[in-house]
Formats: C-alpha cells, sequence, structure tokens
C-alpha cells in the first residue's frame, strides 16, 4: 500500500500532546537519536512514499524511529516512516469513543479510580510523614 | 503521565528499577529519579552518569567493586554521583548486610571523590504481599528495625544518612512507626492488581484502602461448551507470575489457564456463562508486568475513552 505522512495526519484522531512527549521520551532511550534515512523519508511529506528504506547498521529499530520522527514533524505517533501502520503501535482506541468499542485485548483504566487512588497515597504521605517516591513501573 | 500526576500530588521524585526506565522518565519531565537496583554493564553505568548531568538521580550498589565502577565513570563524564547502600532487610534479592557490612561500603562510597554516599535502600518487597495483616506489620517492623540500626550505625560512624528509603503498596502505612523510613515507594497502588487484593486488614477483611482501577478488556471469541469460554487474553496480554487474573465482578467466573493468545474461563454451573463477542473486564493478577505488554494504556471515564497514554518505558532496560 502506497500512503503519504500527511494522510497518516489527516486521518489519525486527535490526541493530547503529552502522546507526542512521551513517545520521544520513548524513543530517545532507544534510538539515540541517530538520523537515518527514516528521515529523509519523512521529509517527503506529500509526496508518495515508495521505497522502505533499506536497513542500516546501528541504525535505530523502526519502533523507535517512527516516534522519534512522529516528533519532529508532529505526525501521529503510530504512523510508520515508511508508510503503513504497524499494527503493535495502533491504539485499540480512539479518544471519545464509548468503551463498546475498544479494540480487545487492551489495558483500560478507569481514570477516576486512578485519581482517587493518586491522592489517598498522596494523603496518607502527608498524614504519615513520610515523602511518596512512587515506583510507577513501565507506566506512561 | 502517571509520574507527573504523582508528582503533583507531592512525590518528591519517582523510583525505577532500570536505567532505560530512568532515562524514560528524565526525558518525560522528572527530574529526580532512584535507581532502586544496582547498575553494572558498563554502557548502561555510562547511560545512567550521563542521566545524573541532566536532573538529580541516584541510584543503589551493593558491592565496592561496583562503586569504584560508578565513580570512574562518574569522574569520565565530570560528574557526581548519588548512591545508597543497598541492604538486605529480608528480601534476600540484592543488597550487603544490615549492619557492619553497609558501614564498610559506605564508607568506600563515601572516600571515592565523584560519589555522594546518600543513604539506604531498604525495600522488602516480599513483605508486600504477606497475606496476613500482623505478620505483614511484623515483616515490615523487622526491616525498619534493621534499617533504623544500621542507619544509627553509619551516623555514629561520622557519616550523615540523607535518606532512608523502601515500604511499598503492602507495607507502607507500618513505616512510621519506626520512624526510620523517610521516603516509601509504593507504586502499584495507582493501579492495583489480584494478587494485592488478596491482602487482609486488620480484620481479616481484603484491604480496601486503594481500589481497582485498572482491567485488561477481553472479548469471547469462543464458547465450546456450556462449562468454559475462551477469551483473546493470554500470555500476550497479561502477566501469570503472581497468579491467574480474577473475572471482575463474576465470582462465578473463574479465569483457569492462560496460552499465548487465548484464556480459559470456567463457569460455575449455576452461571450463564459468556458467549461470544462478550466483553469480559479482568483484575491483572500482577500489574507491573502486565503493563509492560502493552503498548497503551486506554484511560475512560464513565463509558467514554478521555486518554490514550503510550507505555513509555515498556521494554526499556
Amino acid at each position: 500500500m502506497i500512503v503519504t505522512a500527511s494522510q497518516f495526519q489527516s486521518t489519525a484522531p486527535i490526541h493530547s500532546i503529552s502522546i507526542v512527549q512521551t513517545s520521544f521520551t520513548r524513543s530517545a532511550h532507544r534510538a539515540y537519536a541517530k538520523p537515518s534515512e527514516h528521515d529523509l523519508v519523512q521529509e517527503t511529506m506529500g509526496a508518495p512514499v515508495v521505497d522502505r528504506p533499506k536497513p542500516v547498521n546501528g541504525a535505530p529499530c523502526i519502533r523507535s524511529t517512527r516516534a522519534g520522527s512522529a516528533l519532529r514533524i508532529g505526525a501521529s505517533p503510530w504512523s510508520t516512516p515508511a508508510g503503513g501502520f504497524e499494527p503493535m503501535m495502533r491504539p485499540p482506541a480512539e479518544i471519545g469513543i464509548p468503551l463498546e468499542e475498544v479494540e480487545s485485548p487492551a489495558l483500560i483504566l478507569d481514570l477516576d479510580t486512578f485519581e482517587r487512588n493518586l491522592k489517598r497515597l498522596a494523603d496518607a504521605g502527608r498524614r504519615l510523614g513520610v515523602r511518596p517516591m512512587p515506583r510507577p513501573t513501565s507506566a506512561p | 503521565m502517571i509520574a507527573r500526576r504523582q508528582m503533583a500530588l507531592g512525590a518528591v521524585g519517582v523510583c525505577c528499577q532500570t536505567v532505560g526506565e530512568a532515562e524514560a522518565m528524565v526525558f518525560g519531565g522528572i527530574d529526580d529519579v532512584l535507581v532502586t537496583n544496582e547498575v553494572v554493564d558498563r554502557v548502561k553505568v555510562n547511560r545512567l552518569v550521563s542521566l545524573a548531568k541532566q536532573a538529580r538521580v541516584a541510584v543503589c550498589a551493593d558491592d565496592a567493586g561496583n562503586a569504584e565502577a560508578l565513580n570512574a565513570a562518574a569522574a569520565a563524564f565530570g560528574a557526581r554521583l548519588d548512591v545508597l547502600v543497598e541492604v538486605n532487610v529480608g528480601a534476600n534479592r540484592c543488597g550487603v548486610e544490615p549492619g557492619r557490612p553497609a558501614l564498610v561500603l559506605a564508607e568506600a562510597i563515601a572516600a571515592l571523590p565523584n560519589l555522594n554516599f546518600a543513604g539506604l535502600q531498604a525495600y522488602h518487597g516480599a513483605a508486600q504481599h504477606i497475606r496476613d495483616f500482623t505478620e505483614r506489620r511484623s515483616a515490615a517492623l523487622s526491616a525498619a528495625k534493621k534499617a533504623g540500626a544500621t542507619k544509627a550505625l553509619i551516623e555514629g560512624a561520622g557519616l550523615p544518612c540523607e535518606r532512608v528509603t523502601g515500604a511499598g503498596t503492602g507495607t507502607y502505612r507500618f513505616e512510621p512507626e519506626s520512624g526510620v523510613y523517610d521516603e516509601i515507594q509504593a507504586g502499584s497502588y495507582v493501579f492495583m492488581d489480584a494478587d494485592y487484593g488478596h491482602n487482609l486488614d486488620e480484620g481479616g477483611g481484603a484491604v480496601s484502602e486503594f481500589e481497582q482501577s485498572l482491567h485488561i478488556l477481553a472479548t469471547v471469541v469462543s464458547r465450546p461448551d456450556r462449562a468454559r469460554c475462551i477469551v483473546n487474553a493470554g500470555l500476550k496480554a497479561l502477566s501469570v507470575d503472581s497468579g491467574m487474573p480474577v473475572v471482575d465482578g463474576d465470582e462465578g467466573a473463574r479465569y483457569v489457564g492462560a496460552s499465548d493468545e487465548h484464556g480459559k474461563i470456567e463457569f460455575a454451573e449455576s452461571r450463564r456463562g459468556f458467549d461470544p463477542g462478550e466483553r469480559v473486564r479482568l483484575v491483572p493478577g500482577h500489574c507491573d508486568p502486565t503493563v509492560n505488554l502493552h503498548d497503551w494504556i486506554v484511560g475512560y471515564r464513565g463509558n467514554h475513552v478521555e486518554a490514550l497514554w503510550p507505555v513509555a518505558a515498556r521494554g526499556a532496560f
């Protein structure tokens, strides 16, 4: 399938800026921001992207490159540099849809409950006189 | 996102277990990170020291040779690194023994020009999951006692012990009794899981201070007979190291086995069961490794998706 980065931008759902920022953190520690042919491909926004770049020794993995490139051009973080979707990174939902339409399996988080938990530990820390230094393991 | 929310609510920083996680946090704007682990690989040590030039970063050590390697890397980068001595307070994982062995290592660290002896890491992971309230409290207080005695020994030798850090979701409430800990390292409380749900409170009931906020949403893909169904969430969607996930809100349905892409749910005789296409919410057996299997967390409020958060530190070592 031949697609362009700009087409992805136009069809992708809108997400908050935090997604892009966090994607960068993910790419940064994996990709080490090494420029690659992927970046050049991204520069051709608007023109059909036909050739998938050849693997380059030491080049970042495609997941990282995609996220990093997405940051640079502001594209959605799951569009691939060479066009096409990479299923592993496609989110299982879109903002605003009802839960029934979320693709499964998916991790779903009840934000009201999550926020209550956050507040309870913060309150407990104050009450008990200890500083919370929480472990957000693997968390966003 | 979660770390930033925690910081906004008064957290002084966050704990990570790997350098990659620490990088994700610092690059995401967190400026105080404690790696509650030993970092030994040469390149990882370099990455850690590099990070310490961008944010307040501390790491644990339980070996003098490792401390020297950390110091050499810090010197090469012109950095100064906070190092905590990890003390074995009962988990029998990493850590020097409490008392004199910890003092010896603390003095060795303090003598190295590019390291700062920053205190003690005294985390008892296994104690978090002791079911009985009294036993859990006893294990937590025993850990605190060892940490407190070690701190006193080190300070008695003239070394300031800036921070004693430890405790988790299962034991944090006991720490003030000891007065030893300055920081608590609870993490699972944001999501909770079935394993923590098995902990008991003082009255013998399930602990209830935190609520289950995270679920695995699965779909029934097959109903081969009346007694069982198959969902599309198996080992690639959830971890089973702390037991099987639990079908939320339905005691008559039991998740009994996971293969790569399938999960088997059995029904009590009286139950109607679930048919293909029906959705099932599963409480993860262990939230941390389950999160690590997913690229995204779908945040919802009411019945609608409000946030999509990529799991920034997934697989980041």
